[in-house]
């Protein structure tokens, strides 16, 4: 286990340095921010002295390792607009997007892992064909398509539900819902697929040679079983998670990270795009160690020897 | 038991994958021929006719079977060349990333203990690495041009393929068949071309279809947020981004696009679940 | 004699299958009394197993559409009355919690992976007596597993599975059999996945449990020699018909059906052992002294050698020498896990020994470069256990079998006239040129791999576990084979299995590998009549067929 994890923690170790580099890179390919600062135009000497002002005449390692001092310490720049420091930019708007997110993890574990388990338990009748023919169209739809045929049904056609912004309970519940359902659709149909596999293992002919009702053969057997490959799915989904929020965000017009994000690229404020990549990939990074460790929790094959 | 088992004679049924291939290909065709079957010309204006609603509804002509959008293009025509575009991009990208992984995981899975552990580990950070967030800092430095876009996605979806390949080669490398040719003196030429090249081909091939979608919905959604394709080329996502402002008064202009867009992955979605179905058959087998 | 525990009457079973309806038991009657062992035998597709399943119901998966259709009467007789077919599912969860236990082939993935081994066994204590309390459960368990011989109960029973060596396993499994005291014991194939010193302490095991608790048992098997050491009347099965009944020694003694003799005919080490190769040797290099064909002194091999690998990989093959002279039938005999396929890779220049020194056709095969290269690989060929991926699956067999000789230059035309000539020599039709691996069985596809390998000319053959995988009547004829190609054509052959009885039947002169060395080694007479160390004495006694050879 220490070795499986220790393996695993190196590994987020080298990633978050490749974060770091591609973000050092797409701010100094970026060009020289004096453009953004001086539109008009400055002369030689004054740009060649700002850049001994910034740093930016010294060698690139000794840049780079300016930069990483300066990350460690918290000191991520500021916006090339407003010149607002960017951490403040995504520390106002994260929990807009951690809330819409965790509440759509939330359903989408808590509807998608019984959907596929009874789908798979009774796969031949008609219930759960139709739940796998909704998860099989929830799966190929891509959330911006979901989020604005529920805005056309719920908001406007039925007028039941506010489409823009996060002002009242009221409003989370479309961005929500269009968020948990392709993510409620890939995690009942891998569950429906691990239970098929379980099903087929000879331990649960043994269960059955001992003379276990079905119920007890699908709880202490088949169900325990398929839920550790589900929980590797669970790791990709709140990765996936993430990019979905940009867009949902974008197509119920929500305040979170998401917009930061896009205006960005448009804009091309590196310094806030850069805080942007750090922060996700530092986020993607943690929850998989965290999802590593749950598996190694869950499984003793790997616990006991890896 | 016996297992000469006598193979039924080749005919083409019309199941579920079949009928989504044909759809398929209709499609593709649509987006290929689109300059000559498009009504009228994509980024003509027409102030008169704007907000037209579909056909089948009241107020729609024959003319815009698909209805117009703001400025009142046709919607059909713009969608017919916005397959165009999105296929043109999610295939290039594709054959990019494919050439990308392949190579990759040949050099891992042939090149020896040291090269494979570092291919690997290049691979394992690169899973983990937010997709979306690369691909927007690479546009933000190099801009929205298609071939940016090609790029850009060739660059991010090649693990999978690299990891397949990877694990075919060595899996293969173990075959009976492949030591039987190397205790015959078979050259690693030899072995690379006649034993593990053909019997990658299937698994690859099926790979690419199953992750075409994802492709074909990384270009919509940029072109969504609107960093991707770049007005005046019509692009599916970018269509459907456009016409978020007109939902109220004209769903269509995003609606048409939406449906084509749906269409096209749940095609590709039943394409995959088939495929499925059968390599599962053949490895269970 | 006593009443019956279990009977079966006329029972027929039918699977639906894609390309029909296949028909795997016909009407079999048979009756199972107290503290006896019936042993069904028969090959693969007999229909036994087939029979054993249906008793219990075990045919129906849970939550898996019902493709099986049992016909007939199987009824119970202790310690309820009870007909099992068309039994109510309380009623069979009855028969099975409280009866009748089931044993299987594959213990480890007949294990739950996430569960540990004393609540598996303890669920099968619960079912049996839902009274009982945690107390009593948990006696019952540590009872057990001290009475299948696991060491240290109290610990083992928080191992989960696979922890435990195959064996180990199978003890589990006999275990969680056994616990609810059954009346009887139905065992399908459960030692085939062992290696036969284990085999042997299982079959021990089950005999005394029986003895104990006076189980009948139902033993499914392919092994002629098991149901010798087991079984009290033996049933053989084949095409889903019962051919033979009666009691074991009856049978053995005296076969009453053609298709029981030809299955004793063809089990390995039944017939005029050692097809006399020494002889052959002579005639075809008569004077000359010749130089040993095959000879590795004092040979290593470990894997590993990255940072991470080394610590946990001790020697996989510590100071192993074989001498095989020109002409020789050599078997290297092991239990899995004995390095003997190691032995054959590192011959085959595949592998770099770690130590020592290696010589085959006087060059050393790892090192060997260039046109030397070129000839080593026509002198040295190889063929492997597992036919079904030894041949390309997207080849024709006549083009798999021509590989040879595309590599050594033959035009393509010549090469075909020359497969014409192996095909006939391995004795397939001429019409298998253009099929398929898939479409062939997996005798006929071993064919097509020796034929493959005798395309080059060989002098040296090393069969690694050739005739494991198929049936004993397919074996036997492959087995034939060899000898005549053998004979004819001169080869040296470097035979690796784990079934003494092939060893005997093929081999003068053989080498007992065990743990990485080896530990014996002669003319094949004397290793298995006589053996001289204590490895060889134990894995002779263990062979089942020594009972009655």
């Amino acid at each position: 286990m220490l070795r499986f994890m220790s393996i695993r923690t190196a590994r987020a170790v080298i990633t978050m340095f490749l974060v770091l580099v591609i973000a050092f890179v797409t701010l100094r390919l970026s060009g020289t921010p004096f453009e953004f600062m001086y539109p008009e135009g400055i002369t030689a000497e004054h740009q060649a002295a700002l850049e001994a002002k910034y740093g930016l005449d010294r060698p690139w390692i000794e840049q780079f390792w300016t930069y990483l001092t300066d990350i460690f310490q918290g000191n991520f720049g500021r916006s090339l607009y407003t010149a607002e420091p960017v951490w403040k930019m995504y520390a106002d708007r994260m929990p807009y997007t951690l809330l819409v997110g965790g509440l759509a993890l939330l359903l989408a574990i808590l509807i998608g892992i019984p959907l596929g388990a009874l789908a798979a338990l009774y796969r031949s009748s008609p219930g759960a064909r139709f739940g796998m023919g909704l998860a099989f169209l929830g799966y190929a739809i891509p959330h911006f398509v979901i989020g604005i045929g529920l805005i056309l049904f719920f908001g406007y056609y039925l007028r039941v539900l506010p489409t823009t912004g996060l002002a009242t309970p009221q409003h989370y519940v479309l961005p929500v819902v269009t968020l948990a359902i392709p993510m409620i659709a890939a995690i009942a149909r891998f569950m429906r697929a691990a239970m098929l596999d379980a099903i087929g293992h000879a331990y649960v002919n043994t269960a059955v040679s001992k003379g276990l009702t079905d119920g007890k053969i699908a709880r202490g057997h088949i169900l325990r079983n398929a839920m550790i490959p589900l929980i590797t799915v669970l790791g990709l989904e709140i990765a996936g998670l993430l990019n979905g929020s940009i867009f949902v965000e974008a197509v119920f017009s929500l305040p979170g990270v998401g917009r930061v994000l896009v205006d960005s690229v448009e804009g091309r404020d590196f310094p806030v795009l850069q805080f942007g990549l750090i922060a996700y990939a530092l986020i993607v990074v943690l929850v998989n160690l965290l999802i590593d460790l749950c598996y190694v929790t869950a499984d003793p094959r790997i616990r006991l020897d890896g | 038991m016996v297992d000469a088992t006598l193979t039924p004679p080749r005919r083409i049924k019309l199941d579920m994958l079949t009928l989504s291939i044909a759809g398929l290909l209709f499609i593709i065709a649509l987006g290929v021929f689109a300059p000559l079957i498009a009504p009228h010309d994509p980024n003509a204006t027409n102030l008169l006719a704007r907000s037209q609603p579909p056909v089948w509804m009241e107020g729609g002509t024959a003319a815009h079977i698909f209805g117009t959008d703001n400025i009142g293009r046709d919607l059909f025509s713009r969608c017919l060349f916005g397959i165009r575009t999105s296929f043109g991009i999610a295939t290039l990208g594709l054959i990019f990333s494919a050439i990308l992984g392949v190579a990759l995981g040949l050099l891992s899975g042939l090149g020896g203990p040291w090269v494979d552990r570092i291919v690997m580990t290049i691979t394992d950070v690169f899973i983990t690495l937010p997709n979306l967030l690369l691909l927007l800092c690479g546009i933000a430095l190099l801009g929205t041009d298609i071939w940016v876009l090609v790029l850009m996605i060739g660059l991010i979806r090649w693990e999978a393929y690299a990891r397949l390949v990877r694990g075919q080669v060595l899996a293969l490398r173990a075959e009976g068949y492949v030591e039987a040719s190397r205790a015959l003196g078979g050259s690693r030429m030899r072995i690379a071309l006649l034993h593990i090249l053909p019997n990658l081909a299937s698994p690859l091939v099926v790979i690419l279809t199953l992750s075409f979608p994802g492709v074909l919905l990384m270009e919509a959604g940029l072109s969504f947020l609107g960093v991707g394709v770049q007005p005046p080329t019509a692009s599916l996502g970018r269509m459907i981004g456009d016409g978020r402002d007109y939902l109220i008064n004209a769903w269509w202009i995003s609606g048409m696009p939406s449906i084509v867009i749906v269409t096209i992955t749940l095609l590709f979605q039943l394409i995959g679940d088939a495929l499925r179905d059968r390599i599962d058959v053949l490895t269970d087998g | 004699m006593d009443d019956p525990v279990l009977s079966a009457r006329d029972v027929h079973v039918r699977f639906d299958t894609p390309a029909g309806q296949v028909h795997a038991v016909r009407g079999i009657n048979l009756d199972l009394f107290p503290g006896e062992t019936v042993a069904i035998v028969g090959e693969s597709g007999a229909g036994k197993s087939a029979f054993a399943k249906a008793i219990l119901h075990l045919h129906q998966v849970p939550f898996t559409p019902n493709r099986t259709h049992i016909e007939g009467t199987i009824a119970l007789h202790v310690p309820f009355e009870a007909t099992l077919l068309n039994a109510g599912p309380d009623i069979i969860r009855k028969a099975r919690a409280q009866a009748v236990g089931m044993i299987f082939q594959d213990a480890l993935s007949a294990l739950n992976p996430v569960q540990r081994i004393g609540p598996q066994i303890a669920e099968a204590v619960r079912q049996a007596e839902p009274e009982a309390s945690a107390d009593v459960v948990t006696a019952k368990v540590l009872d057990i597993v001290d009475a299948i011989g696991l060491p240290a109960p109290a610990e083992t029973i928080h191992a989960y599975p696979h922890q435990l060596s195959g064996g180990q396993c199978q003890r589990v499994v006999i275990a969680i059999a056994a616990v609810r005291h059954p009346v009887a014991l139905i065992a399908d194939e459960p030692t085939t996945a062992l290696d036969v010193t284990v085999q042997a302490q299982i079959l021990k095991l089950l005999k005394s449990l029986q003895d104990v608790r006076g189980m009948a048992m139902l033993f499914i098997t392919h092994d002629l020699g098991v149901v010798a050491d087991i079984a009290d009347r033996v049933v053989v099965m084949r095409n889903g018909e019962v051919v033979e009944l009666g009691d074991t020694h009856g049978v053995f003694t005296r076969p009453q059906h053609p298709y029981t003799r030809t299955l004793l005919a063809s089990r390995p080490g039944s017939r005029a052992h050692g097809f006399v190769a020494a002889p052959i040797a002579n005639q075809a290099q008569p004077s000359l002294p010749t130089a040993p064909m095959i000879r590795a002194d004092a040979v290593s091999f470990s894997y590993g050698g990255g940072l991470f690998e080394r610590k946990r990989s001790g020697f996989v093959l510590e100071n192993a020498s074989v001498q095989v002279e020109a002409g020789e039938v050599h078997g290297i005999v092991g239990e899995s896990g004995s390095g003997k396929s190691t032995l054959g890779r590192l011959l085959l220049g595949f592998l770099q020994p770690s130590a020592g020194k290696i010589d085959v056709c006087g060059e050393t095969p790892h090192a060997v470069r260039g046109d030397a290269h070129r000839a080593f690989r026509r002198n040295v060929q190889v063929i492997y256990q597992d036919s079904a991926t030894a041949l390309n699956p997207r080849m024709t067999l006549g083009r798999s079998a021509a590989e040879g000789l595309e590599i050594h230059g033959q035009t393509v035309a010549d090469a075909r006239s020359e497969v014409r000539h192996l095909f006939d020599l391995v004795r397939l039709p001429a019409a298998h040129l253009e099929r398929f691996p898939h479409e062939v069985s997996g005798g006929q596809r071993q064919r097509v791999c020796i034929a493959r390998a005798l395309a080059t000319k060989p002098k040296l053959l090393i069969a690694d576990e050739p005739v494991t995988a198929l049936d004993v009547s397919v074996q036997a004829r492959i087995l034939e084979l060899f000898a005549e190609l053998q004979a004819d054509l001169g080869l040296t052959m470097l035979f690796i299995s784990h079934d003494l009885g092939v060893i005997r039947e093929l081999c003068s002169r053989v080498s007992v590998m065990h743990q990485g060395r080896v530990v014996e080694g002669g003319p094949t007479e004397n290793v298995l009549d006589n053996p001289q160390t204590d490895y060889a004495r134990t894995l002779v006694s263990s062979l089942p067929t020594r009972a009655w050879a």
